[in-house]
């Protein structure tokens, strides 16, 4: 299978978890497949949500009244059926992270007592990962040709950030690359779904490392209703898979970049 | 005095992307100061001033020169228990005060008012008031200005108030009292920042936003100004040391689309006799790939403290105080 490959990296990133929204902000371990589609589709010039606000609710007529022409915002109705893989580059597949304090002091903000408000952000630092985006029936031949052209040619209609247009992305080294079809995988170099994925309790690690296990839910789709994240629970690790546990569905998705084994979510 | 407002149709229309740094030295002063004073910094001690400190510096500027700018503090008196206070105007207040009517129920009226203001046609907005909620992306984009000078010292000094405490339990309530005064000895602050003036083009041609065109050159002047002598023109306690060392403008041609990786983590900088040599030369491998892309390139450095080490075809020099070519 052919894919696009390209390196994603940051000074800093902040992907915002929605579940807490009081006193302190968190983020996601990694980029995530929305924050991800977002960033393509920034590239190729799709809108996000504050486009899809204004379609749904034309700056011209009432804003109370609901139209509901757009489900989705553009980026994900062109993406959401694309198939992606990450690959983090960080100490154990984790990255260092930081609670940033800062003022909002412009009164605005909120009702706070004397109208400051402490944002607190949980920032990752040094983000890097490697990226692949598949290019199969998941995405319009046209789109994939189109994104391809801009990373190679590194044009982009909006500036990528990470999470927040405060934290600029950097795109580097994009390459069509050829993947193979997996066979048997010892080791998964990406993020992956682990349903049925087992690991060997006294199996191998990776040659040169130390142990490491990373898991956490992470969205990775919308839902019509309300644009709300659905979520799955990605693992990363360099412990060794208990063959036996590998599933159909796992195969169906686990390819191979030279030595690397991705798992395309 | 407030400028006079120049109508849309008399402003020139933005089509340029802008890619580049702004260079920030702090003498002597803080930049940015965490919750605890000291410098911010990141887990590995890494010092770094947010974006908003330098849009901030930036916004300071634009109203001392008379120009709108929406999100600022300001201050009213207010009506409280015991009389009148000083308080801080919320945004629907500053909307009064700046435009001189309450906020309308048509978006697209908020929306050219909005689009007056300075900072916001180039920070953009998060405007959320009761009945509307307009969000827009800034054209101006910037990132963290990481400190790239490796000799950074935190220096704390303690300073002397003339007050004692007013606290009886304090246990210097019959002297005065002892504060903290953080600051470092030099920091060089790299920002990387990007205009992309594509960013308003969906509101162009809209009923009752019929002038409109996007973002304007005017607009970009005007953050220019800002990137070359807001850091310069703060002259708070804390930010009398801190001053604009360098700015750098790669101009890319009309509609071009070219993407750039930041480019503050390929500067360093180190000192050759009293002058501070910021080195940019990894750039220019980088720009040099996008070249046929790139209209012009200005560099405006102070050369009586820097030297900025940087080889470019068409790069053109400026004084950043006298904006003399160099």
């Amino acid at each position: 299978m052919r894919a696009l490959r390209f390196e994603l990296k940051g000074e800093t990133a902040f992907f915002k978890k929605p579940d807490v929204n009081s006193y302190a902000y968190f983020t996601y371990s990694h980029i995530h497949k929305i924050a991800l589609f977002g960033l393509l589709g920034a590239i190729l010039g799709h809108g996000g949500y504050m486009q899809q606000y204004d379609a749904n609710y034309p700056l011209t007529t009432n804003r109370k009244q609901a139209k509901e022409v757009q489900v989705f915002p553009e980026f994900y109705e062109v993406f959401q059926q694309a198939r992606i893989s990450i690959v983090p580059h960080g100490d154990r597949g984790y990255f260092a992270k930081k609670l940033q304090i800062f003022n909002n002091t412009v009164g605005y903000a909120s009702q706070e007592e004397g109208k400051v408000l402490n944002v607190r952000e949980q920032w990752l630092e040094k983000p890097h990962w490697t990226i692949y985006v598949a290019d199969d029936a998941g995405l319009a031949a046209g789109i994939f040709k189109k994104l391809a052209e801009s990373l190679l040619q590194s044009q982009s209609v909006y500036m990528p950030y990470l999470g927040k247009n405060d934290h600029p992305a950097a795109i580097t080294e994009p390459a069509l690359v050829e993947l193979s079809q997996a066979g048997q995988v010892k080791f998964i170099d990406s993020l992956h779904r682990s349903d049925a994925l087992a690991y060997k309790v006294r199996g191998e690690i990776k040659p040169g490392q130390g142990k490491s296990f990373f898991k956490e839910l992470m969205p990775v789709a919308l839902n019509a209703e309300n644009n709300g994240y659905v979520f799955h629970s990605l693992v990363v690790t360099n412990h060794e898979i208990d063959q036996a546990s590998i599933s159909e569905d796992d195969y169906r998705n686990l390819y191979c970049d030279g030595e690397r084994v991705l798992y395309f979510i | 005095m407030k400028k006079q407002l120049r109508e849309w149709n008399e402003m020139i229309k933005m089509k340029q992307r802008v890619i580049g740094l702004i260079g920030i030295v702090s003498r002597m002063a803080n930049w940015n100061a965490d919750f605890t004073g000291l410098p911010k910094t990141t887990s590995d001690g890494n010092i770094f001033g947010s974006d908003k400190a330098l849009k901030y510096s930036i916004k300071r500027l634009w109203e001392l020169n008379g120009e709108k700018v929406l999100y600022i503090r300001s201050y009213k008196l207010g009506k409280g228990k015991e009389g009148e206070k000083l308080q801080p105007r919320d945004l629907q207040e500053r909307y009064q005060q700046l435009f001189g009517e309450s906020v309308a129920k048509d978006s697209t009226i908020v929306l050219k008012r909005l689009f007056a203001c300075v900072d916001v046609m180039n920070f953009g907005a998060t405007f959320a008031v009761e009945g509307q909620n307009i969000g827009l992306t800034g054209a101006v984009q910037i990132g963290q200005g990481f400190n790239k000078y490796e000799e950074t010292n935190v220096e704390v000094q303690d300073i002397l108030s003339p007050f004692r405490n007013s606290n009886e339990k304090s246990l210097d309530k019959d002297a005065t009292s002892i504060g903290k005064k953080i600051m470092v000895d030099e920091a060089h602050y790299i920002y990387p920042f990007t205009v992309s003036p594509n960013h308003y083009e969906s509101y162009i041609g809209l009923p009752g936003l019929d002038e409109f065109q996007g973002y304007t050159q005017e607009a970009y002047a005007a953050f220019k100004e800002g990137a070359l002598l807001g850091a310069t023109a703060l002259q708070t306690n804390s930010k009398s040391g801190s001053e604009n060392a360098f700015s750098l403008f790669i101009v890319l041609k009309e509609n071009a689309l070219a993407y750039l990786p930041n480019l503050d983590p390929y500067v360093t900088v180190c000192k050759k006799e009293d002058k501070t040599m910021y080195d940019l030369s990894a750039i220019a491998p980088i720009v040099a790939g996008i070249q046929e892309q790139v209209e012009q390139i200005e560099l405006y450095i102070n050369p009586y403290a820097a030297e900025v080490l940087l080889e470019l075809d068409g790069l053109k020099r400026y004084n950043i105080i006298t904006r003399a070519a160099l």
